[in-house]
Formats: C-alpha cells, sequence, structure tokens
C-alpha cells in the first residue's frame, strides 16, 4: 500500500522556485511585458530569417561567430572557477551571489530552485559552454581564427534560419507519409500482440487476491508500456536507416525539404499513430479491467440471523453473503424493536425492507449496495457491482515532523533496523509522536452537508512490536489535533492501529471533549484548531509500551475528494504517451547517425538507463553496498560477500580508483538521462491516487525538455549527413 | 538404335534417340513390352550406370532413389521416436484399449524417468511463457527475483504474490524456487503483520505456492515434507499456535473482541456458544485450501482432517512414499530424522489435546497410538551414514547379546579380564593411578586431562581376553569379533536414538498412557483455569494434587526430568502455586514435592 514520495510540490514552485510569486516578472503585469518582448522579438527575428535568402554575408557572420565565442569564453571561464572550493567560493561571493541577489525582486525568492532557469542554464552551460567552444576551437585551428569565427557564425545563423522557415504544411505532409509508412508496417499487429497477451493473463490471474484491482491495473498498464515501448523503439530507430538504405529518402530530401521538417515530420507522424494505437489499447484495458472486478454474490433469507441488542436497541440481521471471487461480505441489517418478539418484528420490518438500514463489510478493497425487495411473501436481496475498488483520491498531504521520546524535535523517528528506511517510528508510552501540519486548510473546502461526519483522514501506519503483547489486540495509539499558531492540543480520540491496511479516520467538525479542569468543552475544527492561515496539526502517538509506529510523509492524508477513475485512468496513460514521444524522439535522433540495429541498441540502451535511473545515480554516488561495479566484478570473482572490507593493498586502490572514476561518469550520465520512472502513473492508478495536474504539468514540462534538445540534436546531425541535395 | 515406331506413347521420348548434346556413341536403350509399351524399373535400373541415359530418365531414376531412402529413414525415425500413447476406453462396457510403450526412446526415457512428464503435470501456461522469453529465461529469472525483494522489502504483497507466480511459470521444476519463496511466504510474509488473521492468511498463502510446486513436481519428496513441516510445525508451534490452530480446525475465534481485529465470517449461526455444534467457522480461504490439501496418499484411518498435526502427518507419510532412491533419496537431513517426523507429529497431537483440555479416552488414545507408531518407527528399517540399515528397537537386544557374550567368552578365559586389568593398572604411573582411582566429582582439571589418555589404555579389550583364552581360543576369538561387532552396532543405534530423542519420547508415550500422568495434566489444567480467572483459593488444591500425580509419574519415570518443555511447565505451575500460597503468606512446603524439577531448571 505504498507509494513512496506521493506528495510533490506545485507546478509554479517547480518551475520558478519556492517564492516566485513575489518575483515581479512573474506579476500579472510582468507575464504580459515578458510575452510581448519574446513574442515581438521572436516575431521580428522569424521575418528577418525568412525574408533573407541565400546564405549568411560573412559580416555578419564573422560579428555572430564573434559574438557567441566570447560568450562562450565567458561561461567556460565560470564553469573552470567552479571546478575548486577556493574559486568556487569567490565566484559565489563576488559574481554570483550579487547577480542572483539582483534578480530577486524580478524572479522572486529561492528562485535559484527553480527548474525552468536550472535548464536554462544547462542549456546554456552545455551548448555555449562547452559545444560551440568546442565547435570554435576547431575551426579556428583548421581555418584560422577569422575564417573559423565566420564559419562558425554562419553554422549557428543557418540553423536558426532553418528554423524559421519550418512549414507546417511540409511538416504534416511528412508526419502523413511517416504515419502511412507504419501503418504499411502492418504497426496494428502490437494492438493485436495485446489483446492475445491479455486473454492469455486472463488464464491465471487471480481474482481471489487480496487487493484485485491492484493486480489486475498493474498487470495491464506493464503489457502496455512494455508494447508500447516495442513499438516505438522499432518504428522510430529502424525507419529513417531503411529509406537512407533504400535512397528513399533521396527523393524527398531533392525536394526543398529542411532537414528539421524531415525529423519533426517523422516524430509527429510516429506520434499520431503511436496515440492512436495507445487509445485502443487503453479502451480494451479499461474494458478489460472493469469487467474482470465486476462480480456480484447471493444473498438469501437463510444465510442471515437475528441477534437481539440490548434494551431497545432493536435487532441485528446477520450474515455473510455467498462467495465470489474467493471472497464473501458480512451483512449486518438494522431491524427496529417494536413487540418484542423478534420474528414478528422482523415480519413487520419486511413490509417495507427498503426503509431498512444496512451495512455491507468491506473486504478485499470495496463493498457492494444491497438492495432489499419485497416479492409477494418472499424478501429478495440482490448485491449491486463493487464499489470503492476503482477510486482515484485526491489526498492534501501535510508535513512530517517528529517529537523523540523526550519530547525534543527531531527531522526523523528512530530506525527499529528495518531494511527499508522509508518510514521511521516512534516509541509507545513515551513522548514520542508524530505530526502532520497541514496548510491552506478552509472550512469552505469541507462543507457540513459534503462531509456530514467530519473530514476523512485515511492513514496507513505500520507497527513494529518489539514483544508479542497482546496479540489479539492492535496496537493502541492517540490521535491529537492541534493549533500550530496558539499551541492548543486536544485528544480526539484512540485507536488500534491496521498495518498493512489503509485506516480511515473521521474529523468532526465539531465535537466536545473534557477539558484539564474536568469541565467538557465544546470545540469547532476550524475556529478552534485550524489557525488563520489554515494550518492544522494531526499528531498519532503509540500507547503501548515496548511497541513502535512507524509512518512516512504520504502515511497520513487528509482526503479531501475523490477524482474521476476514468478519468485518471486517462492520465495515466497520457503518462505513458509521454514516455512513448521521448522514444520515439530518441530513436529518430539516433537513427540520423548510426544504423537502424545500431540505432535500435543504442535507442533500447537509453531507455533502460532512464528505467534504472535511480540505481544510476545510487552507483554515481558511490554508496552501494559492495562498491562499485569494478569491485562488485571482484567480490563475484572471489566469492567474497558485500559488507567485508577488501584487504588493503595496490590491487584494491586500483579497483577503487576504477569505480571513482565510474562513479564520475555515473553522476553526469545520470544527469543526462531521462528518468523514465517519473511519467510511469502505474502505481498511483493501481494504488487509487489521483494523478494531479501538478505531476502530470511537470512530467509534460520534463519530457518537452528532453524532446526539443533531442530533436536539435537529430537535425544537426542529420544535416550533416551527405545525401543527394 | 531404336526406331520411332518404337516410341512409348505419352512419354514424351523418343526411343532409341540420342540423347540431346549427349555426346557421341551414346544411345539411350530402352526395353520396352510389347502389351503396354512402357519401360520396366528393372530395364531402367539395368541402365542405371549406362552412358545412354538421358537428363530426365536420371532425374526420374533419382527421385525413386530418394523415395526409398525416406521410407527407410521414416521407419527408423518412426521406430525410434514414436510417442508412447495412454488407453483409453472408448464407450462403457466395451475393454479399455491398451497404451503403446512407443518408441525405443520413449520406453528409454520411461525406464530411465528421463522425460518432462515424469516430473509431474505439464503446465500449459508455463510452457508457454519459458518459450516466448526465447532463451532469455535466465535474464528474466534474475529480473523477477530481483523484482521480489524489491516488493519485499517494501511490503508491497500484492505485487509480491503475483511476482512470485510469474517466478513459478519460468522455473516450474526448480524444487528450491518452491521450497524457498513458500517459506518465505508462510514464515517471513506473515510475521511482518500484526493482525493474526492476516499472518495465518500468508501462511496458507505459502501452503497453496507450495502446493502449486507438489503438482508440477509430483516425485519430489522435499516437497511434501515442506507441507508436512509447514502445516505441523509452522501452525502447530509458532508463538500464535493458539489461534492458527482454531482457524485451521475452524473453530470460533478464541479472540472475545473481535471488533479489534476481523470476525470470521459464520454462516447462519449464532456467533456465541455454538461452537459444539458442528459449525465450521473457518475463513473462505482455509475451506478453500482444505480442498487442495490432500495428500496423494490420503489420510491415515481415524485422522482429524481439521487438525493441523494429523494433517502434517499424512503429508509426511506422504513424502516418506516417495522417497525412491537414487533418483529421490532423503535429501537434506538424516533419515532417522525423515522418518521420525510422522510419528512425531502424534505426539504433538496427543499433546494438544491436552493443552486443548481433552483428557478423556481420546487423548489416552492418542497417546497409545503415538506409542505404537514410534514402536514402528523403531522396527524401520534405517539408512545411516554408517553405511548400513539399523532398527533403533534392537539396541536393548544387542546390549543383551552383548552381556551374553562378554559372559560366555569371561568363562571361556576365567580371571583373564581381572587380571589384564590389574596388568594395564600396573603400568600406570603414580599420578595416572592416582587420577584413576580419584573420584570424579574430586578429580582436579590436571586429573582430568589425563583421564583422557588413561581411559584408552586402561580399556581390556575384548580380543586381549580371547588371545588368553585356555580353552578354545577360536571360539573366544570369533565371540571377541561379535561383540565388538555388537558394541559398534549399539554405539551407532544409540546414537541415531539420540539424534531424535527417541527414549525421551518412547518413555513419554508411556508416561501419557497411563492414568496418574492424565489426572495429574487435568488437575492442573483445572488448576491453570482457576487461576486465569483470579481464584487461587481454587485453583491451589488443583495444583497440590497435579503435582502430587507429577511426582507419581516421575518417580516412575525418571527420564521425564529431563525434559526441558516439561521442566518449564512444570516450573510454571509451580510459580503459580507459589502466588496462590501468597495469599495466605506461606513458603513452598519443604520437603517440596517437586524440588528436583526447580533445582534443575530454575537456574535455566
Amino acid at each position: 500500500m505504498v507509494i513512496e514520495n506521493l506528495q510533490i510540490a506545485p507546478l509554479g514552485d517547480w518551475l520558478l522556485g519556492t517564492g516566485w510569486q513575489g518575483g515581479w516578472l512573474w506579476s500579472r503585469w510582468g507575464v504580459a511585458v515578458l510575452l510581448a518582448v519574446v513574442l515581438g522579438l521572436g516575431f521580428l527575428a522569424v521575418a528577418a530569417l525568412r525574408r533573407r535568402s541565400g546564405r549568411p554575408g560573412p559580416v555578419l557572420s564573422t560579428w555572430t561567430g564573434a559574438i557567441l565565442g566570447l560568450f562562450s569564453l565567458v561561461v567556460l571561464a565560470a564553469l573552470v572557477m567552479c571546478s575548486t572550493n577556493v574559486t568556487r567560493s569567490l565566484m559565489h561571493d563576488y559574481v554570483a551571489g550579487p547577480a542572483f541577489t539582483r534578480l530577486v525582486p524580478v524572479l522572486g525568492t529561492n528562485w535559484t530552485d527553480g527548474s525552468l532557469y536550472t535548464w536554462l542554464g544547462v542549456i546554456v552551460g552545455l551548448f555555449f559552454g562547452v559545444i560551440y567552444f568546442c565547435c570554435w576551437l576547431a575551426a579556428t585551428l583548421l581555418s584560422g581564427p577569422a575564417l573559423g569565427t565566420m564559419q562558425c557564425g554562419r553554422a549557428v545563423l543557418e540553423i536558426f534560419t532553418d528554423i524559421a522557415r519550418i512549414s507546417p504544411r511540409r511538416v504534416f505532409a511528412l508526419a502523413w507519409l511517416a504515419a502511412r509508412e507504419s501503418i504499411r508496417r502492418r504497426v496494428v499487429v502490437v494492438f493485436v500482440v495485446f489483446v492475445l497477451v491479455i486473454l492469455f493473463a486472463a488464464l491465471f490471474m487471480k481474482k481471489d487476491s487480496l487487493h484485485p484491482a491492484q493486480l489486475y491495473i498493474t498487470i495491464v498498464m506493464n503489457c502496455t508500456i512494455f508494447l508500447t515501448m516495442l513499438f516505438a523503439l522499432v518504428l522510430s530507430a529502424l525507419s529513417l536507416p531503411a529509406d537512407i538504405r533504400d535512397r528513399t529518402l533521396h527523393t524527398v530530401v531533392t525536394k526543398p525539404v529542411r532537414k528539421i521538417e524531415i525529423v519533426l515530420g517523422r516524430v509527429l507522424g510516429f506520434t499520431v499513430v503511436g496515440t492512436l494505437l495507445l487509445a485502443g489499447i487503453g479502451a480494451i484495458s479499461y474494458g478489460f479491467t472493469v469487467r474482470s472486478l465486476r462480480h456480484s454474490h447471493v444473498l438469501t433469507r437463510d444465510m442471515l440471523h437475528l441477534e437481539t441488542l440490548p434494551g431497545n436497541g432493536g435487532y441485528l440481521w446477520t450474515g455473510s453473503t455467498g462467495e465470489a471471487h474467493g471472497h464473501s461480505h458480512h451483512v449486518t441489517i438494522k431491524v427496529p424493536k417494536v413487540t418484542g418478539d423478534a420474528k414478528a418484528d422482523l415480519d413487520a420490518a419486511l413490509v417495507h425492507p427498503e426503509e431498512l438500514k444496512y451495512t455491507v463489510d468491506a473486504e478485499r478493497d470495496h463493498s457492494h449496495e444491497l438492495a432489499i425487495e419485497r416479492k409477494g411473501d418472499d424478501v429478495v436481496f440482490s448485491l449491486g457491482p463493487p464499489q470503492g475498488e476503482l477510486q482515484a483520491r485526491v489526498p492534501i498531504y501535510g508535513k512530517l515532523s517528529f517529537t523523540d521520546k523526550t519530547g525534543a524535535p527531531k527531522d526523523r523517528g528512530i530506525n527499529v533496523g528495518d531494511e527499508w528506511s522509508y518510514r521511521s517510528f516512534i516509541q509507545g508510552r513515551s513522548d514520542a509522536r508524530a505530526t502532520w501540519t497541514f496548510d491552506g486548510l478552509r472550512a469552505e473546502q469541507f462543507p457540513e452537508a459534503q462531509f456530514p461526519n467530519g473530514i476523512p483522514v485515511e492513514m496507513t501506519i505500520e507497527v513494529f512490536r518489539t514483544h508479542k503483547g497482546n496479540m489479539e489486540k492492535g496496537v493502541p495509539g492517540t490521535i491529537w489535533l492541534g493549533n500550530p499558531a496558539t499551541g492548543k492540543r486536544v485528544l480526539l480520540y484512540n485507536f488500534s492501529a491496521k498495518k498493512f491496511a489503509t485506516d480511515t479516520q473521521m474529523i468532526p467538525l465539531h465535537f466536545s471533549r473534557p477539558g484539564r479542569d474536568g469541565r467538557i468543552e465544546q470545540f469547532d475544527l476550524f475556529r478552534d484548531l485550524v489557525s488563520d492561515d489554515g494550518r492544522l496539526e494531526i499528531s498519532l502517538q503509540c500507547l503501548e509500551y515496548g511497541q513502535s509506529y512507524g509512518m512516512a510523509q504520504p502515511d497520513l492524508y487528509i482526503r479531501a475528494a475523490d477524482g474521476s477513475f476514468e478519468w485518471n485512468f486517462v492520465k495515466a496513460y497520457a503518462g505513458i504517451w509521454l514516455q512513448m514521444v521521448l522514444v520515439l524522439s530518441l530513436g529518430v535522433m539516433f537513427s540520423t547517425f548510426v544504423s537502424g540495429p545500431v540505432a535500435l541498441l543504442t535507442t533500447i540502451f537509453a531507455v533502460i538507463a532512464g528505467l534504472f535511473s535511480s540505481y544510476i545515480v545510487d552507483l554515481g554516488g558511490g554508496n552501494m553496498i559492495g562498491g562499485g561495479p569494478f569491485e562488485a566484478a571482484q567480490r563475484i570473482m572471489t566469492q567474497d560477500n558485500m559488507i567485508s572490507q577488501m584487504e588493503p593493498g595496490f590491487k584494491t586502490s586500483t579497483i577503487k580508483a576504477m569505480d571513482e572514476a565510474t562513479a564520475v561518469v555515473m553522476r553526469y550520465l545520470s544527469a543526462v538521462l531521462p528518468e523514465f520512472n517519473e511519467s510511469s502513473f502505474g502505481r498511483h492508478l493501481a494504488y487509487g491516487f489521483d494523478v494531479g495536474a501538478d505531476l502530470l504539468g511537470r512530467c509534460a514540462l520534463r519530457e518537452l525538455c528532453y524532446v526539443l534538445p533531442v530533436l536539435l540534436l537529430g537535425f544537426l546531425c542529420l544535416k550533416q549527413k551527405e545525401m543527394a541535395q | 538404335m531404336s526406331t520411332p515406331e518404337s516410341q512409348t506413347p505419352g512419354s514424351g521420348q523418343e526411343a532409341g534417340s540420342k540423347e540431346q548434346g549427349a555426346g557421341k556413341g551414346r544411345e539411350l536403350r530402352v526395353e520396352r513390352r510389347e502389351s503396354t509399351g512402357k519401360p520396366t524399373l528393372n530395364s531402367e535400373l539395368s541402365t542405371l550406370n549406362s552412358p545412354g541415359l538421358t537428363a530426365r530418365e536420371r532425374s526420374r531414376l533419382r527421385k525413386v532413389i530418394y523415395l526409398v531412402a525416406i521410407i527407410v529413414l521414416v521407419v527408423v525415425i518412426f521406430k525410434l521416436s514414436a510417442p508412447a500413447t495412454l488407453g483409453t476406453q472408448k464407450a462403457k462396457g466395451q475393454p479399455e484399449a491398451k497404451g503403446q510403450p512407443g518408441g525405443v526412446l520413449a520406453q528409454y526415457r520411461d525406464k530411465h524417468g528421463l522425460g518432462q512428464t515424469e516430473l509431474g503435470e505439464i503446465d500449459p501456461t508455463s510452457e508457454t511463457v519459458r518459450l516466448a522469453t526465447l532463451g532469455m529465461r535466465g535474464v528474466g529469472s534474475s529480473l523477477l527475483w530481483w523484482s521480489a525483494s524489491q516488493q519485499q522489502m517494501k511490503k508491497d504483497w500484492t505485487q509480491l504474490r503475483a511476482t512470485l507466480d510469474q517466478i513459478s511459470k519460468f522455473q516450474p521444476h526448480s524444487v528450491q524456487v518452491w521450497k524457498y519463496q513458500a517459506w518465505n511466504l508462510s514464515y517471513n510474509v506473515s510475521v511482518a503483520f500484526d493482525d493474526y488473521h492476516d499472518k495465518f492468511y500468508w501462511v496458507i498463502e505459502g501452503l497453496n505456492y507450495l502446493l502449486d510446486g507438489v503438482r508440477l513436481n509430483d516425485k519430489e519428496p522435499r516437497l511434501y515434507w515442506d507441507m508436512g513441516w509447514f502445516i505441523s510445525n509452522k501452525i502447530g508451534r509458532a508463538d500464535e499456535a493458539k489461534y492458527y490452530r482454531r482457524l485451521f480446525a475452524g473453530k470460533k475465534d478464541v479472540s472475545e473482541s473481535g471488533a479489534e481485529f476481523r470476525r470470521p465470517s459464520v454462516n447462519g449461526a449464532r456467533a456465541a456458544g455454538w461452537e459444539d455444534a458442528g459449525i465450521d467457522f473457518a475463513p473462505d480461504y482455509v475451506k478453500d485450501f482444505r480442498e487442495r490439501d490432500i495428500p496423494p496418499t490420503g489420510f491415515p484411518h481415524g485422522s482429524d482432517v481439521l487438525d493441523n498435526w494429523h494433517v502434517g502427518k499424512a503429508w509426511f507419510l506422504a513424502a516418506e512414499s516417495k522417497i525412491d532412491p537414487p533418483r529421490y533419496p532423503v535429501r537434506g537431513m538424516a533419515d532417522v530424522i525423515f522418518y521420525s517426523d510422522a510419528p512425531t507429529c502424534q505426539f504433538y497431537y496427543a499433546d494438544a489435546l491436552e493443552k486443548d483440555g481433552r483428557f478423556d479416552q481420546v487423548a489416552a488414545n492418542a497417546w497409545k497410538q503415538a506409542s505404537r507408531e514410534w514402536s514402528d518407527f523403531g522396527e524401520r528399517a534405517i539408512d545411516t551414514c554408517y553405511d548400513l540399515k539399523l532398527q533403533l528397537n534392537h539396541k536393548e537386544e544387542l546390549d543383551a547379546a552383548i552381556a551374553r557374550d562378554v559372559e560366555a567368552l569371561d568363562k571361556l578365559a576365567p580371571g583373564q579380564r581381572q587380571k589384564l586389568y590389574e596388568e594395564k593398572f600396573a603400568r600406570l604411573t603414580p599420578e595416572e593411578r592416582e587420577a584413576w582411582t580419584t573420584p570424579v566429582e574430586k578429580r582436579t582439571p590436571q586429573q582430568h586431562s589425563l583421564m583422557m589418555q588413561i581411559g584408552e589404555r586402561m580399556e581390556v579389550k575384548n580380543e586381549e581376553v580371547a588371545h588368553r583364552a585356555t580353552t578354545s581360543p577360536r571360539v573366544a576369538e570369533k565371540l571377541a569379533k561379535v561383540i565388538e561387532t555388537n558394541k559398534n552396532l549399539s554405539l551407532w543405534t544409540n546414537r541415531e536414538r539420540m539424534k531424535v530423542n527417541f527414549d525421551f519420547w518412547k518413555t513419554r508415550a508411556a508416561a501419557e498412557q497411563s492414568d496418574e500422568c492424565i489426572a495429574a495434566r487435568k488437575a492442573i489444567h483445572d488448576g491453570d483455569e482457576a487461576f486465569a480467572k483470579g481464584d487461587q483459593i481454587r485453583a491451589r488444591p488443583y495444583y497440590e494434587k497435579g503435582m502430587q500425580g507429577w511426582r507419581t509419574v516421575l518417580d516412575k519415570y525418571p527420564l521425564l526430568i529431563d525434559d526441558p518443555n516439561l521442566g518449564n511447565d512444570l516450573l510454571d505451575v509451580v510459580h503459580h502455586y507459589q502466588k496462590c500460597l501468597d495469599q495466605d503468606d506461606l513458603d513452598l512446603p519443604k520437603p517440596f514435592v517437586l524440588q528436583d524439577i526447580v533445582t534443575k531448571w530454575e537456574k535455566h
């Protein structure tokens, strides 16, 4: 029931830094000015470039090359200055620091955390600091400084000219060509394969799993991702080399078609075909999942028995339904007491069975609606389709902080020796507690009509027992509410922790509790416990000595609303679409300068490296147990374990040095490789969490930031390729 | 040269015509039948090497030769590779059609058990999945194992279970995969949960997983043994055994506050007070498991199929039936331990009956059954690490035979044994003599270390006595050899016995059957019930009666004093009794009836 790190920063904070609202540029007027300047200048530049015919003149080229060259020298110098601690601190104190501070009123506080600026910095640094400088140096060495500068300037101008002169009509024509080629290559086979795989999978998927919805959704998503990636890989990597080999591309390049249009057209065409394919697969997946999970249970009168409640509590007509999909549900129907004769009261209540109150206990993440009808002398029970299995929670997350057993604040709780340190723990029967601080809560978000029983809080708490204790009961704990502004805290109630289950607790909007003086105090949640700026603290404490509660930040959240599962399904497939577009772009890019099979293998490598990017980051950090690749190979050959120290000596030093070098490469590689898992929303869908707009927006922007340079690189490589002009 | 008139109709050939481009002097001669005008095979064969054959004829000849070769090869291949077939009954009442043994390879496969069907059922899904990997099954398996370990670390149990199913598709005939993952589910995953209902669910999941492995590897005794072990020991001896046994047997949940944890489903019965009405309170997954959990050898007569010990015993017996060396020997443990598991289950069953409060004839019969099965086990000829089979029951016989033979040997060499002893003693140094004559408890550490050397030198060997036989020296030597052989057999038998605590269980079975023991246990049980309810006044006389009963039993069967389980149980009784006495400010009476138990086990 774990999705790590569900909580993400709002899109604006991620893109522009947490204080972006304070920057003038991002105010309404600032955005208007920015748009006007960017669009205006851009329009003028495009118009100028489109009007120009022939190659750029020598004077313009030389000036362009010189300016860019000087700029690249400056960037390179800055990069070199950052390589040592002393120069870096000098740079920070005398150059970067003042410059960054001056930009704060314009861009907002903490603007340096914004991803947009990081991306711009990397692109500028990479392009000007490395690529342009290397090209300029090579041209200068080959042709002399003046001619070399002019050549570089001319090349840059030609690139921008090509981009400015893109014809949408030609791009769409090439896209249509690419789409027709894909269909001619029978890509619909992917569709057929998917259907076959799903039908095959249905034979051995367990409907009686504890969480069948998770299982089904995970399987269809994995099948979809696998087939979509396969389709994207094969189509994108092999298409262009095949055309080059068959000389069909030569008939295209002899036309007034720009190389960038070829690249764009191909990617666009494949994307359209892939989108249609994905839409079809998505529709089948949805139908398959919903259909497979749909079931009902049999319930008849002889499955129920009457239990008398004490006093005038009435009766409980209770029992279990028949089994379906490996489970049954416990049903309880409340029968009011009238005469005191159980049978007579039941018969009287069954005159109007639709008025009876009932509960159907949840099993395997779902429950059913129960309809009771009278048909003649008999009563017919019918249970509806499962409810609650396919959902899309929209959670409100808080920030988690801990207090240790002495009451001192801590960032994390204690470690109980769990291999996975995702959760930390608080000890029982002590002052240790975990506190979630929620922000931005308003009473209007929780109208009483919509939340009559209170605000639902869902939590997944882990329990660690140092002794068996009472095995028949859960480990008890308490929930506290607190106002962070006034410091007021009130004990809401006790509860028993349910391990590996989502426990729903309700926070009433109005409640009463005994105060310290023993008098009953009335509380209004938003008036007394939520601060003026919308903050609320929810704390958990463990009551039993020797036991501990474990939690991570996403383990407790306010379930403010539910999104639509169908729309969430679409968003999950949008994530796959983003991955597909990136793979298509990479495949086309690689195929512009290597042969088809090599492009295929390179793209596969890029995809696999992207899927294991977190592992590569760990390798780059040099903190892996068992060491880097060379040390691991040594340990495998000597059958050594991962923990023991290697014997000091020349061999060990050499191995460690090689691993250090590998770690440096891995660090840079991990910074460049796209993280495919970030766009994979299968777990959100399977575990019933809504894919928020912030997350989707972030992933889309991130993919765009990869696709644009990849397409540009593809264009440059194809431009350099000698083909019939 | 043939004439145009003799051209074969429809043959398209001109008889006797010169072959086109055939070269000089080459003529085609075709012998014809007058009636058909067609050439015969003989004629063609006879002209096989004739320089006069046309290309068409050579082609035809080649085809004939190929056809003959194909027929010959098909016959040979059929003989070698014909599949074996099963017998079928075509219609009711008609005799069954016998199956065919198949070709040479099929018979060889069958004889040496090399076919995949010899391993167990064939799972088409698994075969398809393995083919679909296109040779990358190893890579796929490694990735799945890595995924499973990640999912287990992150406690993603649903995905872990699905991944294990996929692993089993990739490696259906790898016994260790089934053993490890079933154990992983039943032991590791189950204890990760807090609610004992959830824990038990995962214990059963591990068993279900193992059952799938049994189905696909139905000749592998290790999997059957694991079934027996999980069902008997995991369910019967875990900390949550009290709850597991009840869930397994379908008894009402013992948890009084069932609202804290989930209540098991009840169909058409009241939740309280109907325990003895034969209602099955077992969860659905337990009922489903029971339908699959039938060993191929069935349940022994008189088994309680709802008791985990009896079900475990049935699986242990099934494992024994699958032992078929050299292909399927006992692996991973000594044979004596392997064969002791089934009768040991009966002991624990009888013990569990008494823990559940049954002290009637059922319990007594259970102990009697245990005693019989233990005796049968003792009669079994079991392979040992000494390269011979031994029977545990025969140690006493061997010892008796040794005593008889020693006596006979001494008669043939009267007084020589003592004389040899004295001679050996005389050869000791004064320090060694002093060490030898000092009682054990008074020896110094140096004397103890000396004793290790002295012991061997002081031993009077039977060969030495035989050498000094005054009458029938050959008979004496033979006797000496027989004595040494029997001594070795007795020693090895004793070692094998110690591996399974044979003497203890034998004694315990005898003791537990006795009326004194049953009465003592019942008294203790009644005392514990009263004590648990806080009624220490009522508990005290029960405890006194129980302890007195145990005194009688321990005097009769002193070996039981060394049992740590019994010792700790009685120590708990003593502590409870002490608390009862504390009500009246009394100490334990002296001499205390179970003082030896207290002395021996208190310090542990």
